[in-house]
C-alpha cells in the first residue's frame, strides 16, 4: 500500500498518498462539512450524485449524513484507497456506493453505474483526490459528462433508450473534435433528417434554449 | 376532461393568458386545468384562479446545464424527458399551447393528448397552427390589430363574450400589504422602474409626476412600488419627496404583496408590463406610460377606462430584443411629467380626460367594443369625458 496513515489534530485517521495529505490535518470533518455546504445544490437538486475521488472518505460520510435520501456514487481509481477507507476511515451511509473504476470498460462492467448514468445526476470533484490522481479522474470526469464526441457516444450507447440514436449519430459525431458545444451537436445531429423521435424533439428544444 | 395549458413566456404573458384560461374553463366547465409555465414564474401560482395545478419548466437550469462544462451534456435531455414523462402520466385530453414559439411547439410534441391546439409540432419537427386565431398570433402585432389577450381568448373559444384577466389576492399578500400600509386605501400606486431599460420613463419623471399630483389632488396619498433589487434606485427619490412633505410610502415587496397593495388603490401608474397586468387583474384604473418596446395596441392595459400615454416617435414601438437605436431616449423625453400630472389630476377630480395642447405625446383611452374586443381609442385635444367616449363607441363600462 502506498498510503501512510496519520492522525489529524482531532484524532481522526487520515492518510498521505505520494506525499500529499488527502484530508485536513486539523479537522477533516469540518473540512468535509464545508465541502458539502459548498456543493449542497448538487445534492439538493439531484437524487444521484457522482463524486470523483474517495479521499479519506470524510466528505462522502458527511454528505450521506446530511442528505440521507440521496444516492452517492464514488468513483475511485485506486483500490488501496478504497481498502484504507473501509479499514480506517469513517463509516459510509447505506446509500453510498464506492466503485473502483478507471475507464469506460470498468463503467460498462458495472450495471448499477450504467443505470445511474442513464438518469439525471450531478458530478462533483474531491479536490485532494484530483491532486493525486489528476489524469485518471479527469478521464473519468470527461466520460461521465459526455462533453466530447467519444464520451457522448459512450453515454448514449449505455442508455437503452438512446443507444439506437448513437448508431445514427456515429458518423456525424465522429467528425467533431474536442469539447462539444450544444451548437456543435445541434449542427451535426441534423435531427430533421435523422428522424430521432423523442430524442430529436429534445435536441430541437435544447437548440431553441441556446439560440 | 383534463387540459394542459402551456405558457412559456414572461410573467406578464402568463397573467395575460389567464383570460384565455378563464374562457377554456367556461367552455369546459367540469375540466381540470393544469398550467405549464417557466419555473421562475411559479411565484404567480398562489394567485392563479381556474388552474388546478401548476407545473414548472426549469428553463434556466436546463440552459445552464447545456452551457456548463461541469454538468453532464445529457442532463438537459433527462430533465426534459422526465418532465414530459410526468406530464404524460396525467393522461391529458387536450394540450393548449398559448406560447407562439418553436420551443413550446417542440415540447408539446413530447406530450401525449387526444387533441392539441395552438402551435404544435410532431416528432419529426413539422409545425402546425391549429386555427386561424393562432395563425394571427404568429403575425406581426401591427398586421393583426388586436390585443394579445383577445387573440388568445378567441383562439381557445371564438364565441363573443366578455373575458378578463383573473388573479386572486392571497392571505400572505394581504398580510404583507397590511404591514406596509395599515388600513389605508384609495392611494395612487406608482411603479417607477421596469426590468427593460427602454421602457423606463425615469425615476425623476415619476417623482415630478408624484409632486405635481400631490399639489393638484387634495389629500392624495401615494405608494411607490418596487422589488428588492430596485430599492437602492428608488430610495433617494423617495427620501427627497418625503423632505418636500409629499405623502408617499415606499413599498418594497414581492408579487403577492404588490397585488394586494394595488387592489386597495384608486389608480396605478406604471410603464412596467407585468405590474400593469396585475393591476388589470385587480380591476384598478391604470395610467400606462408606453414607451420603448411597449406595443400598447398588442399588450396595453386589458381593462376599460384606462389611459395610455405614448410617444409619437417613428421608431416606437421598437424591437424588444434590440437596444435603443437613437442617441437619446426620445420616446421617454417626449412625455413631460408636469403635463401628465395635469391630465391625471383632471381625470381623478373631474373624471374628464383630454390631451393637453402642449403635449408632444399621444393619449389613448381603453374600451371594449360591443363584440367584447379591446381597443385603444385616441383622445383628442377637445375636452371630453369618459361617459361620452363610452356612449359614442357603444362600449361596456369596466
Amino acid at each position: 500500500m502506498n498510503l501512510e496513515t496519520l492522525h489529524a489534530s482531532t484524532g481522526a485517521a487520515i492518510f498521505l498518498k505520494n506525499g500529499i495529505r488527502l484530508a485536513s490535518a486539523n479537522n477533516p470533518l469540518r473540512e468535509a462539512e464545508a465541502w458539502v455546504s459548498k456543493n449542497s445544490l448538487a445534492f439538493e437538486k439531484f437524487d444521484v450524485t457522482i463524486v470523483l475521488g474517495l479521499g479519506c472518505g470524510y466528505h462522502t460520510h458527511w454528505a450521506s449524513l446530511k442528505f440521507p435520501l440521496n444516492k452517492i456514487i464514488v468513483l475511485e481509481p485506486d483500490l488501496n484507497v478504497i481498502k484504507w477507507v473501509k479499514l480506517e476511515g469513517p463509516t459510509q451511509g447505506k446509500r453510498v456506493k464506492i466503485l473502483n473504476v478507471m475507464n469506460q470498460d470498468a463503467i460498462m462492467a458495472s450495471p448499477e453505474l450504467r443505470t445511474r448514468l442513464s438518469e439525471l445526476y450531478s458530478v462533483l470533484r474531491h479536490p485532494a483526490s484530483f491532486q493525486v490522481e489528476r489524469t485518471a479522474l479527469s478521464n473519468l470526469e470527461m466520460i461521465i459528462l459526455g462533453r466530447t464526441p467519444a464520451s457522448l457516444r459512450f453515454l448514449m450507447k449505455i442508455n437503452p433508450e438512446l443507444s439506437a440514436h448513437a448508431v445514427k449519430l456515429e458518423k456525424s459525431l465522429g467528425a467533431l473534435d474536442g469539447p462539444l458545444s450544444i451548437k456543435d451537436v445541434a449542427r451535426v445531429m441534423a435531427v430533421d433528417q435523422l428522424k430521432l423521435g423523442n430524442f430529436g424533439a429534445m435536441t430541437r428544444i435544447c437548440r431553441e434554449l441556446v439560440r | 376532461m383534463k387540459i394542459m395549458v402551456v405558457s412559456l413566456l414572461r410573467l406578464g404573458d402568463v397573467v395575460m393568458a389567464t383570460a384565455a384560461i378563464g374562457r377554456l374553463k367556461k367552455k369546459f366547465p367540469k375540466s381540470e386545468v393544469h398550467l405549464l409555465i417557466n419555473s421562475q414564474n411559479k411565484i404567480l401560482e398562489p394567485m392563479l384562479v381556474d388552474v388546478d395545478r401548476v407545473w414548472g419548466f426549469d428553463r434556466i437550469e436546463i440552459q445552464n446545464s447545456l452551457g456548463c462544462y461541469s454538468s453532464s451534456y445529457l442532463e438537459a435531455y433527462y430533465r426534459i424527458g422526465s418532465l414530459a414523462e410526468k406530464i404524460n402520466e396525467e393522461k391529458f385530453d387536450l394540450v393548449v399551447n398559448l406560447t407562439q414559439n418553436f420551443l413550446s411547439a417542440f415540447l408539446i410534441s413530447l406530450l401525449r393528448a387526444k387533441d392539441k391546439w395552438g402551435m404544435v409540432s410532431d416528432l419529426d419537427g413539422k409545425l402546425e397552427l391549429t386555427n386561424d386565431w393562432f395563425k394571427k398570433l404568429n403575425l406581426e402585432p401591427k398586421k393583426v390589430g388586436m390585443h394579445y389577450a383577445d387573440l388568445l381568448g378567441q383562439a381557445v373559444d371564438d364565441r363573443s363574450y366578455e373575458s378578463q384577466l383573473k388573479l386572486k389576492s392571497t392571505d400572505r399578500g394581504d398580510y404583507a400589504a397590511q404591514q406596509i400600509l395599515g388600513n389605508d386605501t384609495g392611494f395612487i400606486v406608482i411603479q417607477p422602474l421596469t426590468s427593460d431599460p427602454k421602457k423606463n420613463w425615469g425615476v425623476n419623471n415619476f417623482a415630478e409626476l408624484t409632486i405635481e399630483l400631490a399639489d393638484k389632488v387634495q389629500n392624495q396619498k401615494f405608494v411607490w412600488l418596487g422589488s428588492r433589487f430596485e430599492e437602492d434606485e428608488l430610495k433617494s427619490a423617495h427620501e427627497e419627496m418625503l423632505r418636500m412633505g409629499i405623502p408617499v410610502r415606499l413599498a418594497i415587496c414581492d408579487l403577492e404583496c404588490a397585488f394586494s397593495i394595488i387592489k386597495r388603490s384608486r389608480l396605478m401608474i406604471t410603464g412596467d408590463t407585468a405590474i400593469k397586468h396585475l393591476a388589470t387583474a385587480a380591476r384598478v384604473k391604470i395610467l400606462e406610460v408606453a414607451i420603448g418596446s411597449s406595443d400598447f395596441n398588442f399588450t396595453g392595459a386589458y381593462l376599460a377606462d384606462c389611459v395610455i400615454v405614448t410617444s409619437r416617435q417613428a421608431c416606437a414601438p421598437c424591437h424588444h430584443r434590440l437596444p435603443c437605436s437613437r442617441d437619446q431616449h426620445y420616446c421617454a423625453m417626449d412625455i413631460r411629467a408636469n403635463l401628465v400630472g395635469e391630465i391625471v389630476a383632471l381625470w381623478l377630480t373631474k373624471n374628464e380626460i383630454f390631451k393637453n395642447a402642449k403635449a408632444k405625446f399621444e393619449m389613448y383611452k381603453t374600451i371594449f367594443t360591443p363584440g367584447h374586443l379591446w381597443r385603444a381609442v385616441k383622445i383628442g385635444e377637445r375636452g371630453t369625458n369618459l361617459e361620452n367616449i363610452r356612449s359614442q363607441s357603444g362600449c361596456r363600462p369596466s
